[in-house]
This record gives structure tokens, sequence and C-alpha cells, in this order.
């Protein structure tokens, strides 16, 4: 199984140069998850690249967080497509001689 | 080496303002930013060509080496002096650049023609605007056939110096990316470590085809057997051999189904996809004697 590290946040946003709101703002609006354990808040270690995807967005495309969220909805859109794509062509080559 | 044009790159005029490359890079750089173009090889080389010309044309001193010398970069006296100059100067300007770039993703390195004008660190600063706590993803492509990718098998491969041995379990797809956690680069003041993602590409080295868990195969049914029916033995995959039984009459093209004999379902134990064998009638094209006067004869029969 998959160890998982937990990560303060107040950790996470000083050694990535964010504010601790920006990342609030970000899980109220449902693009990020937060856990709360003994009064502390964490970034389990598997949502990092998650994490910092949406920041990357955020931060150097300056994209809102509607748009983000739009963002990731076409994003896994485009991945579905993808693999339907995939497997048609797939199925297409059993025609080939 | 080829010399690249970082007015084109960016889409603007050798004119343009400071104002007009900062907008004509951000718009760029939401088109092809690797994060909105996953998987796209094209997209990311363009958009690490970006970053060059942005590093380039953002940064008034990297601008006006490059307005004097970008097209003559490989001759001229001048050039060569510049050249020596360079990696004296080189921390100089990497402190005063004003510009910024995006991303800081795998693979992006300078091109030749960027590293000899400017060296490796060329006036850019620090890549990662914002998140890097966490070390840097690593990808790999493995090459497996198609007989490997049946079964869970262990393989050794090298990354970045470091021998690791993986599992790949029977049923993997091509093109399929699998994530080994923690074996990118180190994080930044205890981050965790990035991961390796490693793309699988599956070569076919059978006569089955594979679509999802489905197998495909085509069977070569002798004539005589089509017509009159009987059994045949066909070989699964696995080398397993099924007894098939032709019915009287069995058009080319007929499809069987072979329920559970196909490719193992990635990460679900026992599970198989479906085994589909087309039946390809095979005409024969020498004829002996004797066979050409019964062929005849059946001929006669069937027109009365």
């Amino acid at each position: 199984m998959e160890s998982q590290e937990l990560i303060i946040i107040d950790v996470f946003c000083k050694e990535s140069k964010i504010e601790i709101n920006l990342i609030e703002e970000l899980e109220d609006f449902g693009l990020i998850e937060i856990y709360n354990e003994n009064g502390l808040k964490y970034i389990h270690s598997n949502n990092l690249p998650q994490v910092e995807k949406v920041l990357r967005f955020h931060n150097e495309l300056n994209i809102n967080k509607e748009g983000i969220e739009v963002v990731l909805n076409l994003l896994e859109r485009l991945e579905n497509t993808n693999q339907e794509l995939k497997y048609f062509k797939d199925k297409l080559k059993l025609y080939e001689y | 080496m080829e010399f690249i044009d970082y007015y084109k790159v960016m889409g603007v005029g050798k004119s343009a303002t400071d104002a007009e490359i900062k907008k004509a890079y951000r718009k760029q750089a939401r088109k092809l930013h690797p994060d909105l173009n996953p998987d796209d090889k094209e997209a990311q080389a363009k958009f690490q060509q970006l970053n060059e010309a942005n590093a380039v044309l953002s940064n008034p001193e990297n601008r006006k080496k490059y307005d004097k010398y970008g097209k003559d970069w490989e001759r001229g006296e001048e050039y060569e002096q510049y050249k020596q100059q360079q990696s004296q100067n080189q921390r100089q300007y990497s402190n005063s650049g004003q510009q910024q770039s995006y991303g800081n993703f795998e693979g992006e390195d300078f091109s030749d023609f960027f590293s000899s004008m400017f060296g490796q660190s060329g006036g850019r600063q620090s890549q990662r605007s914002q998140a890097q706590y966490r070390g840097q993803d690593f990808n790999a492509q493995l090459s497996i056939n198609l007989t490997e990718a049946y079964k869970t098998h262990k393989k050794e491969l090298a990354v970045n110096g470091k021998n690791i041995r993986i599992t790949i379990a029977a049923g993997i797809e091509d093109q399929q990316t699998i994530k080994i956690p923690g074996f990118g680069a180190e994080g930044a003041n205890n981050g965790p470590k990035g991961d390796l993602y490693i793309t699988f590409s599956i070569e076919n080295n059978t006569a089955f085809k594979r679509v999802g868990n489905d197998l495909y195969l085509d069977y070569e049914l002798e004539l005589y057997s089509a017509i009159l029916g009987g059994e045949i033995t066909v070989s699964d995959f696995d080398n397993g051999k099924l007894k098939l039984k032709v019915v009287p009459g069995t058009q080319s093209g007929t499809k069987v189904r072979l329920k559970g004999k196909g490719f193992p379902v990635y990460k679900k134990e026992s599970q198989f996809g479906d085994l589909y064998v087309t039946y390809q009638v095979k005409i024969p094209t020498k004829l002996s004697e004797k066979e050409n006067e019964l062929f005849n004869e059946l001929s006669q029969i069937s027109k009365k």
C-alpha cells in the first residue's frame, strides 16, 4: 500500500511562498482537499500534485477559482475522450490487413 | 544548432514593447502550458521555447544581445568575444532579470542555441514561481511486448542512475502510465520527494489483436470444415488448447466469442476479457485434376 505523508499546511505555505488564505479559499471552493487532525490542517502527500497543479493555474496563468474548476472538468473530459478514442482506434485496427 | 527566432515564437514584431511582449507571453502560455496539454510533447516543446523566448525578450540586456548577435551567433569576431565574456557576465544578468517564466517541468532544458548565447542560467530567474516544496516528478517510457503484458512480472530499470525494481501487473495497457511514489527528485526543505511516472508502450509480438481486455484472432478455416462442419483446435493467448465445434455452412467472417479467454484485467485477479475468433474461410488456389473434376461436378449439381 502507498504510504501517505501528512504535510502541515503552514509548512507547505511557507515553503511554497503562498498565503494560507489562498489554500483555504481553494478548499472552500472544493478544488483541493485539506484534512483536520488534532486541531491542525494538513495536506496528504498524495494530493500534493493536484494542489500544485491548482496553484499553478491560479498563480501562473491567473485563472480564478471558477475558471480552474472549468479547466479541471474539461481536462477530465478530455482524458476520458482520449481513452475512448484509443479504444476505437484499436478496434479500427481489427479491420486493417 | 539552429537559430531560433524568439520574436516569431512569441508572436510579436521586433519593435514590440515590453508590455506587448508580456501580453503575448501570457497569451501563449495559456495555450501551451503543460498542465493544459498533458501528454502533448509538441505543446511542451513549444512551451519550453516560449519560456526561452521570454527569458531573452523580457530581459533588456538579453534582448539587446540577441538583437545584435542573434542571427550571426555562429560567426563574427564580436560574437566570439561576447561568448568569452558570457561566463563572467552570466551571474550579473541572472540576478538582474525582470522576467518570470512559468513552471518547472521535467525536460525543460535550454536549447543549444539558447545555451550557446546565454549559457545555462541565461538570465532566467528561479523558474518555480510557487509550488517548489515537493520534489520534481520524473517521467520515463518503458517498452514491453504483449506477451510480457499478459503476466505480472518484475522489471529492473535505471532511472537517473538509480536502479529500481518494479512489478508490472498483468493487463497493463498500451500508453498506460503508472506512478511509482517517491522516486522523483528530492523535495526542498524536507518536502516530499517527487514521483516517477512510467508510461508503457506495448508492442504486439503475437497474432492476436487487443482491444481493451478483449483479444481478437483470425482463424483460417478449411473450406471443407466450413461446408461440412467439424471440430478445430485453437490456441489461446496462453497456449492453452481450445476445441471448437464448427457448424456446417459456416460463413467467412463468422465470429465466435470465447468468454474469459481474453487478456487479464489490470489489477483484477482472475478476471479476463473475451477472445473473439473470426473464421476466414480458406479457398483452395491449386486444385488437383481430380478436385477440379469434382468441383465441376458439384457445380453442375448445384445448377440443377
